[in-house]
């Protein structure tokens, strides 16, 4: 167990390692650099060398690889290309804007998926299932600007009940995000119940047709009993794994969401780091989204293995 | 004797045709595949053949009429430089359509073959290239794309190859799974003990026997990567102005949406359909195919 | 004689094929079991035995309903009964025993909790009490270590001990009837025979009437007080098992019992000694290690050498001879196979082909000539052939590989070698999906064989067919070997089958030689004691 851990961290480490190369090369390659953001039209001859001394941008690649992942490593970014503003504090800023959407997101949404999943699965092909089959497929290809527009089509404009963006500023207290940010996660619900939902769906189907469910059922076991005793501990663990992508897509900068609903966290930072063509931001921000997925699925890897004692055996004998 | 070598000869292809024939015939039996083909259909004609019957011109600027209610002139009104919404509403699915339709095949193709491969070959080279995959799936899945459109620009010649390379890494994972479950069997098994090449193996055993997959993946990714140009667009990483696209629509009507909500509607209506017609052909494909994508989870 | 505890009336299930058309499973079927009375119910797949089965406890696959008769338990209807009283009833005083209780333990619940669940859903006992009483059923089915046992999960235990446990299950509700629905498939003959032992045993000491489902008529014969032979869902043969099994009065019971290969104690005539033909293949000390180090392995060195799954293999083997492998699960029989194909290297040891040649212990270091000279033929022809090709594109694979045939000429070859595993050309244009079973086993025999191999290596390859298509195909590999004098390596674990079609025999036990010797001495006066375990378990009708 301790093996399969230290393993399985170690491939972390590596992917993660593997994703500051990619981009740091991708960035690289790109034309341009921070000093012909920051001098645009002046940088030229030696006010564009005397700024990339400043900077340390003539040092070679592989130096400056190593000076910022040194930093990255921990936890320092450097400044943002407007050379005041640290990026560490900023980006702790919106991240904890972005956590606070995620965990309204997935406090309703992961107990609603699964009870809609579970719902759907027992009732296959029959009205339940197929009416939130149906609504699954809506919910989950209507982009999340069409869904939010119609939202606040109807909550703000039609309604009034609540503002159309959120006004808040990125470092108030996170009470203040309420009841504002309550649109962004609606559409963020939608989405990811559908997509948890129709998994769980499946997984529930397959185990009720399964050996053991027919075997529980001439065992004489009550039927709701089946359902909670002996189906349900098998047919959710696959959900472990599809709610860690969940998290790691909510966590990982909901772009269009944050965008449409003015909601300040690292999606929009993104966005806007683009524009300004921040670098230094955008690679932070990358290699902090990055980590957040590698960790995620870890923490469900061995989530499920916790829960699956078919898996925990089968590993603790490999060693 | 003739006879009977040109019908051998032509054995094999006929099948494949009748296979990909009944695939579809039982396509439009299912009521999600009928629907979901007729609005993909609907939308691909529509596309081809607007430019000849849209009422306005595209880029006709009109400022008398400056978000004007819908009139029968204007069945959908008019946005807030005074262009004609229906027309703009035509013609707004042209790019998408052309940048994913070619971008599909791209990445199904370039996703597929190195997934299979990987999914034979085995040991280190598959450890290491595995360790790649997985370090681009930790990528903010839109940020690539909208760095390169800001630096390159939202030609097609940049949008096609950005999008078919970003959306091929998770096919090579789909790929790769697919091919584990073949390889398990015992005709590659059988095959490997006779001493065919590896290309051979590829090309009769797996190929042939992951094309199910790949179809519903297809399918599916077609999907994603409509919403993916739709949502750039709307962020202002797609398409150039004045080229009329539904996501740049929908972004600038929504200023003016309690002045005139009729702005958003047409371009929300098409672009919704489109994908759910993608989406429901490919829902009904994978169930047609016996092939359940949810039980794996999705990459 | 006293009322029948399970009687079946005049049953037919079917089910909605296509616009309302029903296609029957079970035609008018009319059985009963009295107390203290095992009824075997034989027939081939799809015959609907194991559809009778269930149907007796009132319980149908998705799908199927009941078209008309009546199930009657203990005088009560099955089928009128309320969900609420089923429950009751099964798992209750009637018990069922399933086939593969690997699939139908629950994987996510301890064995301790699920049968305190079946007590408490059927005995009503305190909880305090039901520890005990699961212990004591658990050490009824002669489980060793029940306090371990109760505390493991299903897959934990061995094939033979899960089926221990849904025994317990099956015992907790102190039923008067069980239904055995293929209740020793998959075992290995030892466990199987300790298995029925148990029930049979179980079955006297409560009086219990059994309805056990097989397509063994070995276990039907060495169980059943009555056998009722089915047939396309029909029952076409019941009486007493002395009758049906001894001098059955129906042409298919016949020929199903006729089919069932015997061991020959004292072969009638002995085989002539043959003059000693070349050698056609021998391995030297073979020794062959599971453990495939890994990617990591290799590279931090951790590789293993310690423990070599199969060690201390030598055969010699002579042109148009056949050497039979036997032993249980996990003897290293197919392993030994996969080695001299190439799929598995032998960790150590040589393989020589036709007296000169040494084959290196990978396939891509093979050449295209050596490989040619070994084929294999594979367990399960579902498996064995590529679903996606025509029986023709199937058989040209080796034509083109090894003889560079294409087009008509490859073709007229693959024509030519279904007439030699006795199917028609018009079968070329086949997929695999359209042919039975034993028409695919052919074919995958006509792709050996057309690679003009000198041995052809044979995994269980009659273990997945019903024993009348084993019977014929077994006949086919008679005559290809006489004809084409090709050596045979054949894996099995019948030993009737193995007799059959062997000159040698070797049996194994995990991963080691046992014994080994001319099936004739060896079938005759087995040295080693556990060839005699072997021998004394199998089950054969009319013993």
């Amino acid at each position: 167990m301790i093996d399969l851990l230290v393993r399985r961290l170690a491939l972390g480490v590596v992917t993660v390692w593997l994703v500051s190369v990619i981009i740091f090369a991708g960035m690289e390659v790109l034309p341009g650099d921070a000093c012909t953001v920051v001098l645009e039209r002046d940088a030229q001859g030696e006010v564009l060398e005397n700024c990339r001394k400043n900077l340390g941008l003539d040092r070679s690649a592989v130096e400056r690889y190593l000076s910022w992942a040194a930093g990255a490593v921990r936890g320092e970014f450097g400044v943002a290309a407007d050379g005041q503003t640290k990026i560490s504090t900023e980006v702790a800023l919106r991240v904890k804007n972005s956590i606070l959407l995620a965990f309204g997101a997935l406090v309703v949404g992961v107990p609603l998926a699964i009870f809609l999943g579970v719902v759907a699965g027992l009732a296959r092909d029959r009205f339940p299932d197929i009416f939130v089959s149906t609504a699954a497929i809506f919910a989950m290809t209507i982009p999340e600007f069409v869904s939010a527009t119609i939202l606040v089509l109807i909550l703000s404009i039609w309604l009034g009940w609540l503002p159309a963006v959120v006004l808040t500023p990125a470092d108030a207290p996170m009470l203040d995000f309420w009841p504002e940010f309550i649109p962004a996660v609606i559409v963020l619900i939608m989405v990811m119940v559908a997509h948890i939902m129709r998994m769980v769906r499946s997984s529930v189907i397959e185990v009720m047709a399964s050996e053991y469910v027919q075997m529980a059922t001439l065992k004489g076991v009550p039927y709701w009993r089946i359902v909670f005793k002996h189906a349900l501990p098998s047919a959710l663990l696959p959900a472990i794994n599809v709610v860690a992508l969940t998290v790691a897509w909510l966590l990982g900068g909901v772009v269009v969401v944050e965008v449409v609903f003015n909601y300040p966290g690292i999606g929009r930072m993104m966005i806007d780091a683009i524009s300004d063509r921040d670098l230094p931001i955008i690679q932070a921000l990358v290699m902090l989204i990055a980590a957040t997925y590698v960790l995620v699925n870890l923490v469900a890897d061995l989530m499920s293995m916790l829960f699956n004692p078919r898996l925990r055996t089968l590993k603790m004998r490999a060693k | 004797m003739t006879d009977a070598a040109t019908q051998s000869a032509q054995a094999r292809r006929p099948s494949m045709t009748i296979r990909m024939l009944q695939v579809l015939r039982d396509l439009v039996r299912r009521p999600s595949g009928l629907i979901g083909l007729f609005l993909v259909v609907m939308h691909v004609v529509v596309a081809i053949f607007s430019p000849w019957f849209v009422p306005y011109d595209f880029k006709a600027l009109d400022s008398s009429l400056i978000l004007a209610a819908p009139t029968p002139e204007h069945i959908l009104g008019t946005d807030a430089l005074g262009r004609d919404v229906l027309t703009r509403v035509l013609l707004g699915g042209r790019e998408a359509l052309w940048v994913c339709f070619l971008a599909i095949p791209l990445t199904m193709i370039w996703g597929g073959l190195v997934g299979v491969y990987l999914g034979l070959r085995g040991g280190w080279v598959d450890e290491i290239a595995m360790r790649i995959v997985d370090a681009f799936l930790a990528l903010p899945g839109i940020l690539p794309l909208m760095v390169l459109v800001f630096v390159f620009g939202a030609g097609n010649e940049v949008l096609i190859p950005t999008l078919a390379f970003f959306f091929g890494i998770p096919v090579i994972r789909v790929a790769r799974g697919a091919t584990h479950d073949v390889v398990a069997r015992d005709y590659v098994l059988a095959a490997r003990a006779r001493g065919h090449s590896r290309a051979s193996i590829m090309w009769r055993e797996l190929l042939p026997n992951t094309l199910d997959v790949m179809m519903v993946e297809g399918a599916m990714r077609l999907s994603w990567m409509l919403l993916t140009f739709s949502s750039l667009s709307f962020l202002g990483f797609g398409v150039t102005p004045p080229t009329p696209d539904w996501g740049q629509m929908i972004s600038e009507a929504r200023v003016y949406m309690s002045l005139a909500p009729w702005g958003v509607l047409g371009p929300m209506i098409a672009l919704s359909s489109l994908i759910i017609g993608v989406n429901l052909t490919a829902d009904a494909l994978a169930k047609t195919l016996g092939i359940d994508r949810t039980r794996k989870a999705v990459v | 004689m006293s009322a029948p505890i399970i009687d079946i009336r005049d049953l037919s299930v079917g089910f909605t094929a296509r616009a309302g058309h029903t296609q029957e499973v079970l035609k008018s079927v009319s059985v009963s079991v009295h107390a203290g009375e095992t009824l075997g119910i034989v027939g081939e797949s799809g015959s609907g035995k194991s559809t009778l089965a269930l149907a007796s406890m009132g319980y149908m696959k998705p799908g199927l309903r009941k078209l008309k008769g009546d199930v009657t338990f203990q005088g009560t209807d099955v089928f009128a009964q309320s969900l609420r009283q089923l429950e009751g009833l099964r798992g209750g005083k009637l018990g069922l025993i399933p086939q593969s209780s690997g699939q139908a333990l629950t994987p996510t619940m301890r064995i301790g909790a699920q049968i305190i669940e079946a007590l408490s859903l059927h005995c009503h006992l305190p909880a305090s009490e039901c520890v005990s009483r699961a212990e004591e059923l658990l050490d009824q089915v002669r489980l060793p270590d029940v306090p371990a046992i109760m505390k493991r999960f299903p897959h934990e235990l061995s094939g033979g001990q899960q089926q221990r446990v849904a025994i317990a299950m099956a015992l907790a509700g102190e039923p008067d009837a069980l239904v055995l629905d293929e209740p020793t498939t998959g075992l290995d003959v030892t466990t199987q025979k300790q298995i029925l032992e148990l029930v049979q045993d179980l079955a006297r000491e409560r009086n219990m009437a059994m309805m056990l489902v097989s397509h063994d008529l070995g276990v039907i014969a060495r169980c059943c007080h009555r056998v009722a032979v089915m047939l396309y869902g029909e029952i076409v043969l019941e009486g007493p098992s002395e009758n049906v099994l001894k001098t059955p009065d129906h042409a298919y019971a016949q020929k199903l019992i006729d089919a069932v290969p015997r061991i020959q104690k004292a072969p009638a005539t002995p085989k002539p000694a043959k003059p000693n033909p070349p050698e056609a293949l021998s391995l030297e000390g073979i020794g062959i290690s599971y453990a495939q180090p890994s990617f990591w392995e290799k590279t931090f060195g951790k590789v293993k050498q310690d423990s070599l799954t199969v060690e201390g293999i030598n055969l010699s083997l002579g042109k148009g001879e056949t050497i039979g492998l036997v032993g249980e699960s996990g003897s290293g029989k197919s392993t030994i196979l996969k080695a001299i194909a190439g799929l598995m290297p032998a960790a150590k040891g040589t393989i020589r082909v036709g007296g000169d040649t040494m084959l290196k212990p990978t396939i891509d270091r093979r050449r295209p000539e050596e490989l040619r000279r070994v084929q294999m033929i594979f367990q399960n022809p579902d498996d064995s052939l590529n679903p996606r090709h025509t029986v023709a594109e199937i058989l040209a694979q080796p034509l083109h590989l090894y003889f560079g045939m294409t087009g008509q000429k490859a073709r007229d070859r693959a024509a030519d070698m279904l007439e030699t595993v006795r199917l028609t050309p018009a079968y070329l244009d086949r997929l695999p999906r359209q042919m039975s079973g034993g028409e695919k086993q052919r074919v995958a025999i006509a792709r050996a064989f057309a690679a003009e191999p000198e041995i052809v290596l044979c995994d269980e390859i009659t273990s997945a067919l019903d024993v009348s298509v084993q019977a014929s195909v077994l006949e086919l590999l008679a005559e290809l070997k006489l004809s084409k004098q090709t050596s045979y390596v054949f894996v099995g674990h019948d030993l009737a089958v193995v007799q059959q079609l062997s000159d040698q025999v070797m049996v194994l036990r995990h991963g080691r030689v046992c014994e080994a010797g001319l099936v004739d001495e060896v079938y005759a006066n087995p040295q080693s004691d556990y060839t005699k375990t072997l021998f004394d378990a199998v089950l054969e009708p009319g013993m």
